[in-house]
């Protein structure tokens, strides 16, 4: 039949949808290295000067940033890998309320959830410790999906049985057999909790500790008071810091994929 | 899967017959639990609570039991329009992005096309908050956006329907996008081949094969990706000049005035549609294939 | 003890509020292989796996090498296990799995090399050490999975389905060198499976379960020749049971339709009721009737390549024959007994 030019239709499609994605990224980027965007794209000509005001602005809230999404990765680490191994082999009837339980800050807008949290505990938010618990709370569920799965696969179990019936004793059993075998799914599960936290605007928004704004807010406030320019700078220093953890993750993917 | 956000859907797979649960300790579990209660539920329900006047006053609210926090949305002809405007945003954008997306998955799983460039740059937005996605909307639609500087006529439409369509869409994109392909990687597409042979179009086999074997995925996506831009505040936030959607006056009751309660009555209804959305398309999707088997 | 290496008494495990075992008996010497033989659902693969200590038992003891292990956990019961698909540790090389075992039990780092490069040079993996089981072929990949539980030099070597996971053409040339590579064990050889070709090529004791139960435990000849019933018959030798009256004239069958002279039969017949094991190379079929024969018609037909399966009708009753020339199906045909290839036997056979 027509393979060739079905083919060849896909491939624009995807080339079309790809250019969909790709140019306001582009153009943020040559905005930011332009000496004066309002004379077209790179008007008057390439200048270093507004990514170095940025970074001068905002460096310091980009590291307070990591430093809260670190904190959340941890702790999703430490209280949602527990949880996603009970999820995922438990024969508890609990189970089920509790998965639900961890879809309920997916299906309830952030800002909602954000006013509930600074009504209940506002003597929490000065400190940040309400921003930090409402991140965990927010990233927890993708934590949940990307470990609990890979938990519950049989192949993981069985080679748990073998490595205890050689005589494994259970701890040694979990860093031996179960943590390596789990190394793509803990892997992805750090990268993306650490990219919802570090971009988490909808929670943030009431919770954030005033004197201490976190990176969408530093981006939030430059969209509705700097230049373009500026504002273009500031964003590319953010993509900056995730989409590096991006490319690691579908890499990650592919590779798992290839394996398979 | 080329999403890095998975819906977590999936967290309760099909249990095994076994008897041994190794590590799977409900003490070591509780930490997790703790925290979904006491930032989770516990917060929706002071939300209601507050919504419903019980709760926490601010400037000019009376306590005291009244259901007008919620019922304000119908009352309020602003509100009324900020409430049709995000069901129409939400739902119209991940509907046009699905009308794309739902042959172009189908497509790529079958003549390729996915390869790792592919795969990141439709990922990428998913990294992007919504403030993000509104920024890049201005740079290309706002008043001296670059289509704006080619078409005048186009400029600040980033502020006017269409352009928050646009927004939206882009949004939307990797949230439709990344689930789809998913679960069209185990479509069958003998089974369009054995249609053909049997003498369908291939629109007829499109409609009568295809789209009926992946509906129950679509409609899934559909819920979760409307739950999320139907909830999502900073594009909107970003783009808000003349147009308006709910959750900017969830946020502008509590920041300008703090009416706590209004702010929460208002909280609540969005709540109820997002979640609504999500529940529907979950049940919706749960029939559609049951019907199947 | 060595003559009962592995003893299992009165065992019974639950499996969601039912019984998936119930009351097993049965033990074995050292230096032998049990096969655990049954439809899918029959309880083989729950018994496994509470040898190992994977899964509580209900009641009951199970006794290894003269120690009883009933509730002792599966890390220090000296049981190795090969799973069905093997379960190899991904992320460790052949070398890496096969001394697994060893540095969980601290072996020093010099008689675990000395092991490790036996056990990879006894199942011919020298070359493979350092590779990762995604590299391997699928025979590969069992032998890797037996030197790891080989290693530990366990009481008791657990197989599920050895041969499952390996292409139907590959499973004859891996049947005789698992045998050759079971042969090393001091212990005893536990293994499950559903296929009674491997059952009673590879195994010294077979025992037959159903729903739970075990029907039959025995030496594979004496199942052969024996079966305890319909089941085991049908299961095991593909044969069928019928009942019988045997008097002075003959051995009456099918409610007087058929009459066997006694000579044809091995042993002779006493009188009384009796039960004839009739396997496909039991009859014979002809074109016209002859002394002993049944008529019959021929209801499906098979050929099979150096003979045709054929099903026949006899008074309502199906049996399956060989047949050297070609039949077809509606044709009427004559059975008889091939001489001493039946066997009668008493209405009550020990289980």
């Amino acid at each position: 039949m027509s393979g060739r030019t079905d083919r060849a239709v896909t491939r624009a499609a995807v080339t079309l949808c790809a250019l969909f994605i790709l140019t306001p990224a582009v153009v943020s980027i040559l905005v930011a290295v332009s000496a004066n965007s309002a004379r077209g794209l790179l008007g008057d000509g390439v200048t270093g000067d507004w990514l170095a005001l940025a970074w001068e602005q905002m460096g310091e809230t980009l590291r307070r940033s990591a430093g809260v999404a670190i904190a959340v990765v941890a702790a999703n680490l430490l209280v949602g890998g527990p949880l996603a191994m009970w999820l995922a082999r438990s024969t508890s009837r609990w189970t089920r309320a509790v998965s639900f339980l961890a879809t309920l800050p997916l299906a309830i807008p952030g800002i909602a959830l954000s006013i509930g949290l600074i009504t209940l505990y506002p003597e929490l938010r000065p400190s940040g410790a309400l921003l930090f618990f409402g991140h965990v709370l927010v990233t927890l569920p993708f934590a949940l999906a990307a470990l609990t799965p890979v938990f519950a696969e049989p192949a993981l179990q069985t080679c748990e049985d073998v490595a205890a019936s050689l005589g494994s004793s259970n701890p040694r059993v979990l860093l031996t057999v179960t943590l390596p075998m789990s190394t793509t799914a803990i892997v992805q599960s750090v990268i993306t909790v650490f990219a919802l936290s570090f971009g988490e605007f909808n929670i943030s928004f009431f919770v954030n500790p005033p004197a201490s704004p976190m990176a969408p807010f530093a981006l939030f406030d430059a969209y509705a008071t700097q230049r373009l320019e500026l504002a273009s700078a500031k964003t590319m220093l953010f993509m900056a810091c995730v989409v590096p953890l991006l490319l690691v993750t579908v890499a990650a993917q592919r590779a798992r994929q290839g394996k398979e | 899967m080329a999403s890095t956000v998975m819906a977590p859907e999936a967290a309760r797979p099909g249990r095994q017959a076994r008897t041994t649960a190794r590590f799977a300790s409900f003490p070591a579990a509780l930490p997790g639990i703790g925290v979904l209660a006491v930032f989770g539920v516990v917060p929706l329900v002071v939300l209601l609570v507050t919504a419903l006047g019980l709760g926490a006053t601010g400037a000019g609210e009376d306590a005291g039991f009244t259901l007008e926090h919620l019922t304000q949305v119908l009352t309020s002809s602003q509100l009324r329009g900020e409430v049709v405007n995000s069901i129409l945003v939400g739902l119209g954008s991940v509907l046009i992005m699905l009308v794309i997306a739902v042959p172009l998955t189908l497509r790529m799983s079958r003549d390729g096309g996915g390869s790792g460039a592919v795969a990141v740059v439709f990922t990428l937005p998913i990294a992007l908050p919504g403030i993000v996605v509104g920024f890049f909307t201005i740079l290309m639609l706002g008043r001296t956006g670059i289509f704006a500087q080619a078409v005048p006529a186009l400029g600040g439409s980033a502020y006017a329907l269409p352009g928050i369509f646009m927004a939206y869409i882009y949004f939307s994109f990797p949230r439709v996008i990344g689930p789809l392909q998913a679960s069209v990687s185990t479509f069958d597409h003998s089974l369009v081949d054995t249609a053909r042979t049997l003498g369908a179009s291939r629109l007829r086999a499109f409609f009568t094969v295809s789209l009926p074997i992946i509906l129950p995925a679509v409609v899934q996506v559909l819920g979760t990706a409307a739950a999320v831009t139907i909830g999502g505040y900073g594009t909107i936030a970003t783009l808000a000049q003349h147009e308006r959607l709910l959750p900017l006056s969830v946020a502008d009751q509590l920041s300008n005035g703090y009416r706590v309660a209004s702010a929460s009555g208002l909280a609540v209804v969005l709540a109820l549609i997002a979640a609504g959305t999500l529940a529907l398309s979950r049940a919706a999707s749960t029939w559609l294939s049951r019907r199947q088997r | 003890m060595s003559d009962r290496w592995l003893e299992i008494e009165q065992l019974s495990i639950d499996y969601g509020g039912t019984r998936a075992v119930r009351e097993v008996s049965l033990s074995v010497p050292a230096g032998t292989t049990l096969a655990i033989v049954g439809p899918s659902g029959c309880g083989k693969t729950s018994l496994l796996r509470a040898i190992a200590g994977l899964v509580p038992v209900a009641a009951g003891r199970i006794i290894a090498g003269g120690d009883d292990i009933t509730s002792t956990p599966p890390s220090r019961r000296d049981v190795g296990l090969v799973p069905q698909q093997y379960a190899l540790f991904p992320h460790l090389t052949v070398r890496g799995n096969v001394e697994y075992g060893l540095r969980a039990r601290k072996v020093d780092p010099r008689s675990r090399a000395e092991v490790v490069e036996r056990l990879l040079t006894f199942t011919e993996l020298t070359d493979f050490a350092d590779r990762r089981p995604a590299q391997l072929s699928g025979g590969q990949r069992q032998r890797v999975a037996l030197a790891r539980a080989m290693a530990i030099e366990p009481r008791v070597l657990l197989l599920d389905e050895p041969l499952a996971a390996l292409d139907p053409q590959l499973r004859g040339a891996m049947r005789r060198q698992l045998m050759t590579l079971l042969a090393a064990s001091t212990g005893v050889n536990v293994m499950v499976t559903h296929d009674r070709h491997e059952a009673l090529s590879m195994a010294d004791h077979v025992a037959v379960m159903r729903a739970g139960e075990l029907v039959q435990f025995g030496t594979p000849r004496d199942l052969w020749d024996r079966p305890a019933d319909d089941f085991v018959a049908d299961f095991l030798c593909a044969a069928t049971y019928v009942d019988v009256e045997a008097d002075d004239r003959g051995v009456h069958a099918l409610g007087g339709h058929w009459t066997i002279p006694h000579e044809l039969l091995q042993p002779p017949s006493s009188r009384g009721p009796a039960r004839l094991l009739l396997r496909p190379d039991s009859l014979l079929l002809h074109d016209a009737p002859a002394p002993g024969s049944v008529e019959a018609v021929v209801t499906h037909t098979e050929f099979v390549g150096e003979s045709t399966q054929v099903t026949v009708d006899v008074a309502g009753r199906t049996l399956t024959a060989r047949s050297g020339r070609p039949v077809r199906r509606g044709d009427r045909v004559f059975v008889t007994l091939s001489m001493g290839t039946a066997l009668v036997q008493k209405e009550k056979v020990a289980a």
